[in-house]
């Protein structure tokens, strides 16, 4: 299924949170995740609810590799599948949207 | 992973403390760290009115939140900063909270109180817009403090916000700023005492409280403040962290710890002005903000006469 605003797997760096410069680049394929052709496909989608951005990521299976994948540092954002809020090293369903939620702000102090 | 408390199903790791937490044992977790800060710093006691300043974002709401379940008597005090939709989103969120809880909210807007919005203000000043905007708040956020009867200021800066300052303000020794980095500053002459009970939590438990209680925040980031140094200074801090989790509350604390040695307690007089604007105490005749604001209402006459001639 896919969604309207959504796009399969981004050809390039992405800028995901404005003010921390924080890049994504095309994720590496996990040989861990297992060699079937089936499985490499398996996608899973992503919001950033800073940016309001949705794509669509190869799936895996812990939180931490996605943050990995997704070249996060796991003390910036929560990650929420449903209304759970997910440790490192929680499964992800491939199912449920999974949501990045940036949590540094900034500014005058 | 198990909450290090009660075996239960974890839902966030600290890994400065080592530690785990289930909802409940973080909650319990959380509200201690600011009990501790509080009583440590003696910031306010319960027969005092406190003024929150807050800005629709996790951690000014969540401190309200937590204030008001401490049983403390407080007021929030929005300031409108007439930054576009992000403004909007702001003082309608921070309405929200308000009127769910039936808590009292006081809400001001800069362009009243100036002229102009953060980013003319800005731009008529030379300024950065952070700095406007810092200057404009603690400003508007004292005099409302003494109109609505309050004896102090809380804000919700919390222990990132708080480190990078100090680096900031480290790399650049900046003395006057570290000799004032303190989360409790006391009253001195007009100016109202102001408090920072977040100080000892980071930037992550506090999403994580506010998302867990439900608590309807601002999750964009204020569209003026893209490149501001202090972002800056949170990355190179987390990058540190990630390597050594624990240095980011070692650096700051330590800091806390040693600032008398370093910055002696002086018996400092408050302000010798009055300012010949607003009366506010000021080390000037006339006081930054309302610097500011003369400089905007000039360039407003200017352009007008501009535009007519």
């Amino acid at each position: 299924m896919q969604e309207t605003n959504m796009r399969l797997r981004p050809s390039g760096p992405i800028l995901w949170t404005k003010g921390l410069q924080l890049k994504m680049t095309e994720p590496q394929t996990d040989n861990r995740q297992g060699d079937g052709k089936d499985q490499e496909e398996k996608t899973i989608s992503v919001f950033n609810a800073q940016t309001g951005l949705r794509l669509r990521f190869p799936f895996r299976r812990k939180v931490h590799r996605l943050l990995k994948d997704l070249k996060l540092d796991p003390e910036t954002v929560l990650v929420i599948q449903g209304d759970q809020l997910l440790t490192q090293d929680e499964d992800l369903s491939a199912e449920m949207e999974v949501e990045i939620r940036p949590v540094i702000s900034g500014g005058a102090s | 992973m198990k909450c290090r408390v009660c075996r239960g199903k974890a839902v966030i790791d600290l890994p400065r403390h080592n530690a785990s937490f289930c909802p409940s044992c973080f909650d319990s977790y959380l509200m201690d760290q600011v009990w501790k800060a509080i009583d440590e710093f003696r910031m306010f006691h319960k027969s005092e009115r406190i003024l929150i300043a807050v800005s629709g974002g996790k951690d000014s709401l969540a401190l309200w939140d937590i204030l008001n379940r401490l049983g403390y008597r407080t007021i929030g005090f929005h300031l409108d900063l007439g930054i576009g939709d992000y403004s909007r989103e702001s003082t309608e969120k921070t309405r929200k909270f308000a009127l769910d809880r039936d808590l009292p909210l006081h809400v001001e807007s800069l362009a009243q109180e100036v002229g102009a919005s953060v980013d003319s203000i800005a731009d008529l000043t030379n300024r950065p817009p952070c700095s406007a905007c810092g200057v404009s708040k603690r400003h508007l956020f004292n005099r409302a403090a003494k109109t609505m009867d309050c004896q102090v200021v809380a804000t919700g800066h919390n222990l990132d916000d708080e480190a990078s300052r100090l680096l900031g303000n480290i790399l650049h020794w900046q003395d006057g700023y570290l000799e004032k980095q303190n989360p409790a500053l006391p009253d001195e002459g007009s100016l109202v005492r102001k408090v920072k009970p977040l100080n000892r939590l980071t930037e992550k438990e506090m999403a994580a409280y506010a998302f867990l209680k439900g608590i309807d925040y601002v999750v964009h980031e204020c569209p003026m403040s893209v490149n501001a140094k202090q972002l800056f200074y949170k990355k190179i801090m987390n990058e540190i962290e990630q390597e050594s989790p624990g240095t980011k509350q070692a650096f700051y604390f330590g800091f806390l710890d040693r600032r008398s040695h370093f910055y002696p307690e002086k018996d400092e007089s408050p302000p010798s002005f009055l300012c010949r604007e607003c009366q506010s105490p000021s080390y000037t005749e006339i006081c930054t903000f309302c610097r500011i604001r003369l400089k905007v209402s000039l360039a407003g006459r200017d352009q007008d006469s501009g535009t007519h001639s």
